[in-house]
């Protein structure tokens, strides 16, 4: 097996990742149980402190945040997922001649400024917007009304983050998809399986890698992102990432203790599946 | 495969009659485009409304068309700009650019290497990879600061379009690693075994099989980097010195009043971009048109 | 390939040939939109130099850009707590004001007077505030709303902060009022303790700078007395102006801003009035008062340089037109004057400007009642955010 050989081509990234990486996560960890000024460690002292502001029991609000932020996160990639994998499907098996093209149209959104395309879907939200005010000329209306004020946070947040993300759980199921051998679905077929067997018995469980590398594309961001959350919800929603942002100025040490939380959280949970999945078909 | 076989029912006989299969065949197919053409509309809401705000006269109030302008798109066009946002366009456009380049040639690279560790060490790379994915950007803005910080003491002047471009290059590599490694794992290793004892050379072997093999893996990364670099806002920030790139120059902005070019170039990137990947599917379209009759005429 | 390597390198050369221009260069750290191009070019020209203008979002990111030293900066606008901050760390020199010809402390209006005047009380080595920075713009804050529901206009001025923080009377107006908090958690904090002092539950007219744990305790009592629809800064008043929300606590500029917006194509001062009579702004008897100051770091390369940017935007002329791009009020009376005059035909700004009922010069007002902000500790200013976020989930 000669391609084992080229395992030394990842050496040079281990160092990288070691220094950008490795150093800085090793600082994280030592600061989330200090008390600094700021990253330096003058006058620093041990202590737990940040670690009791998030699991306190006595005032869970950093708790229900994680909850929020995790349920979030969870139903958008859920949501991607059941929306993404039709449309890489849809294409992956179209006569398109260069199918690439579709998929390339679809990430083109993503290219215009974050900032400018989340005041754009509050926009269209809102009760009042662009669209409505110019249809209105024509004698049309456009308004998504929402029975209350929670109901319209929540499904402004999840249309928002599933809006954004979609291409990063299109693409990497198409990659797969696309090179699954059409000879395996006639063989199937050919051995009485229907279409929906044939899709559960034989291009589903090859496109699962795929599928997992969406997964971890869609919920990463969305797990420790916070502008859309936090323009959408007209700020009344707070998320991990939106913590972050409000104390990393004033409190680095607590910063430092969200960002180890959020690799354990997410890392453990990674641990989980390749445990479980013992062949490691799903994690790379 | 135990698959029962079992008589057909009345129903599933008058599906299998041929002109029903064929209309209801028809139906789903149109259903699937429909369904997908549907998301896709959705995806491009945010864009259209970006695209209305460039023709409008006045951008500060958001939610109001007050009148049709082409003045902004001119401006865009005739590269009349503040200088500030001049330099932002061109910072950011260069930036991606090169940050794509280099991040999806040594990103590809060190797939092949990831994927050929065995199995430990391999999750262990894989795990140290989704890092700077899942980081907060401020942390991993902050942290790459201080490892800049570090170099300027040695190379003055690091702090600029060179730290801005390795920092870009840090936070895009992991998804071109990440894109690449799935059509890795579905790559037949015998061919890259089999082209080595035709005596090619390693690189060579890397070039003309594993790469052709895991293209699509290698777009898909390249997109989503250049995807990533050109609307970073918080890593650049704390990376860019004196630099500006068109998020610092947006975010700053926006709570007075954004200069509306930056609608007219959002829009004028995006369309330019879809026009000349419609070119391409034309003309890629057409080419194998033009190979399927060629072949069919010699055959 | 090579075609395209070419072309990245035409692309560079460019970039390469910025970096290494002859003329010294002013290093200008500001917010975005917060200054006239034109003004910049006139200073170059005067000056044959460049300047360099760096964008940062908010005080504290401009802090970090100076605390972390990645970049020298010759001049910076930040605001005045964040000035006081950075002078108590050693990180501004002071201003030789013999070299500002411009200079006269008698020219500013007397709100900056009265602000600069509650600066560095507790600072001996610093005898002269104006020796620190130079004011740049200033305001207050007050309470922007929407005239659409009937009778908001005059419940809020007979409540003033109370309108913000109290739940209306029910029954008061045909639907609940939907208001909008300022989202920096320092503002929030002292407005509601403005509010405590305005309605009696304390006896502390200085409560907006002091911090204690039965304040912080008062204050999220207080916060959490209604449900917020927003906690936002720059969409607040979009969102006013547009009938989402009807009355949010504001920074008085963006009120002007949206006034100035909404007149764009007006041309008499009747047809500005009328274009802007669906929103008001109402400044409460004591208030938020800052300004945003010219400040010189202690590492600067071009001191003198420096002195002389500060030098040209203290010319009225220049302040002028400076104000006609920001918005903002500016700080200097021979300026407000030119604009309540309509200087150059401008009738607009006039009208605005000179309107009574419009918070344009708040020093106008019978007695001014704007205070600054002092800066508090990191600590503090932890301990009033995790308030804030209690507020919020909870």
């Amino acid at each position: 097996m000669n391609i084992k050989k080229l395992g030394k081509l990842a050496l040079p990234y281990l160092v990288w990742m070691l220094v950008l990486v490795g150093i800085p996560l090793v600082m994280i960890f030592i600061l989330s149980f200090m008390n600094t000024d700021g990253v330096s460690f003058v006058g620093a002292t041990w202590t737990t402190a940040a670690w009791e502001k998030m699991f306190s029991f006595a005032d869970p609000t950093n708790l229900k945040i994680l909850g929020d932020t995790f349920l979030y996160a969870l139903i958008a990639t859920v949501i991607c997922f059941l929306i993404g994998y039709p449309m890489a499907y849809i294409v992956a098996r179209s006569p398109f001649s260069n199918k690439f093209v579709i998929l390339i149209l679809t990430i083109i959104p993503m290219w215009s400024n974050s900032l400018l395309r989340n005041v754009a879907l509050k926009n269209i939200l809102s009760e009042t917007n662009i669209l409505d005010n110019l249809l209105s000329r024509i004698g049309l209306s456009f308004s998504i009304a929402f029975a209350n004020q929670d109901q319209a946070t929540f499904i402004s947040i999840i249309i928002g983050l599933v809006l954004t993300y979609l291409p990063f759980m299109i693409l990497p199921i198409y990659t797969v998809i696309e090179k699954i051998d059409e000879s395996l679905l006639e063989a199937s077929m050919d051995l009485g399986a229907n279409r929906v067997r044939t899709f559960a018995k034989v291009t589903f469980p090859l496109s699962m890698k795929g599928v997992t590398t969406g997964i971890i594309m869609v919920f990463l961001p969305c797990f420790s992102g916070f502008a859309i959350q936090k323009l959408l919800s007209s700020g009344t929603v707070y998320v991990l990432g939106s913590l972050i942002e409000a104390n990393f100025i004033h409190d680095i040490n607590f910063v430092s203790m969200l960002s180890i939380v959020i690799l354990i959280l997410i890392f453990g949970s990674m641990m989980i599946v390749a445990k479980v999945d013992k062949e490691g078909a799903t994690l790379v | 495969m135990g698959v029962r076989k079992k008589e057909p029912g009345r129903i599933t006989l008058f599906f299998r009659r041929p002109d029903v299969e064929k209309v209801v065949g028809s139906i789903a197919n149109l259903l699937k485009y429909a369904f997908f053409a549907f998301f896709m509309l959705l995806m491009y809401l945010p864009i259209f409304v970006i695209a209305i705000q460039s023709f409008n006269q006045s951008t500060g109030l958001i939610y109001q068309f007050n009148g049709f302008t082409f003045e902004h798109w001119m401006n865009v066009l005739t590269f009349d700009l503040d200088s500030s946002l001049a330099k932002a366009i061109t910072t950011t456009l260069l930036v991606a650019v090169l940050a794509t380049a280099i991040s999806t040639v040594l990103g590809t690279l060190v797939a092949i290497g990831i994927h050929s560790l065995p199995k430990k060490k391999r999750q262990g790379m894989v795990f140290l990879n989704q890092v700077p994915i899942l980081n907060a950007d401020i942390i991993t803005g902050i942290s790459l600061m201080f490892v800049f910080k570090i170099v300027a003491e040695l190379i003055p002047g690091v702090f600029g379009i060179p730290s801005l471009l390795v920092a870009h290059v840090f936070f895009c590599m992991p998804y071109v690693v990440l894109s690449i490694l799935p059509k890795l794992a579905e790559l037949d290793e015998n061919l890259y075994d089999a082209a080595l004892d035709l005596y090619c050379k390693p690189s060579a072997g890397i070039v003309k099989v594993i790469i052709p093999a895991i293209m699509p893996g290698i777009l898909t990364g390249m997109l989503i980097a250049f995807t990533m670099s050109i609307d970073d806002f918080l890593i650049s920030f704390f990376n860019a010195g004196q630099v500006n790139n068109l998020s610092i120059y947006i975010y700053g902005g926006y709570n007075r009043r954004l200069a509306p070019e930056v609608y007219a170039y959002n829009t004028i990137l995006s369309t330019v971009i879809i026009l000349g990947l419609v070119a391409m599917y034309v003309v890629s379209a057409a080419k194998k048109r033009a190979a399927l009759k060629h072949d069919l005429r010699h055959a | 390939m090579k075609k395209l390597c070419m072309l990245l390198l035409v692309a560079l050369i460019p970039m390469v040939a910025f970096g290494c221009s002859a003329k010294p260069t002013l290093q200008l750290l500001n917010w975005g939109e917060y200054i006239n191009p034109e003004m910049v070019s006139a200073f170059e020209d005067e000056y044959d130099v460049r300047v360099n203008i760096t964008i940062a979002e908010s005080n504290e990111l401009m802090e970090e850009k100076i605390v972390n030293d990645t970049a020298n900066f010759d001049v910076v606008i930040p605001s005045d707590y964040m000035i006081e901050k950075l002078w108590d760390e050693g990180y501004l020199q002071k201003i030789d004001l013999t070299k500002l010809t411009q200079y006269n402390q008698a020219n500013f209006v007397t709100g900056i007077s009265t602000i600069l005047g509650e600066m560095f009380t507790d600072n001996d080595d610093v005898d002269n505030p104006y020796s620190i920075s130079i004011p740049y713009f200033w305001g207050v804050f007050g309470i922007m709303y929407n005239k659409s529901l009937e009778g908001l206009e005059a419940y809020i001025q007979e409540e003033q902060w109370a309108a913000i923080f109290e739940p209306e009377p029910t029954g008061m107006f045909p639907r609940a009022l939907k208001v909008a908090m300022y989202d920096v958690p320092r503002f929030a904090y002292s407005a509601s303790l403005l509010y405590a002092d305005q309605v009696g539950l304390i006896d502390d007219e200085n409560a907006l700078n002091v911090y204690s744990a039965e304040y912080l305790e008062l204050s999220e009592d207080i916060l959490s007395q209604r449900t917020y629809d927003q906690w936002a800064t720059d969409m607040v008043k979009k969102d006013i102006e547009a009938g989402l929300r009807d009355l949010g606590f504001v920074y008085v500029g963006d009120f002007f801003d949206t006034f100035l917006i909404l007149t764009e194509d007006a041309t008499t001062a009747e047809e500005a009035l009328a274009l802007t009579d669906h929103i008001g702004i109402i400044v409460p008897d004591s208030t938020i008062a800052f300004y945003d100051g010219m400040v010189i770091p202690a590492d600067a390369e071009n001191v003198d340089l420096a002195h002389q940017f500060i030098d040209f935007f203290l010319r009225p002329e220049v302040a002028y037109e400076n104000s006609g791009i920001v918005g903002y009020t500016p700080c200097l009376e021979a300026v407000i004057q030119m604009i309540k005059n309509g200087t150059e035909g401008d009738v607009i700004r006039a009208a605005m400007a000179s309107n009574p009922n419009l918070p344009f010069n708040p020093s106008d007002a019978p007695v001014f009642g704007g205070k600054p902000l002092v800066a508090f500790s990191d600590d503090i200013t932890s301990e009033i955010i995790a308030m804030t976020v209690r507020v919020k989930t909870n």
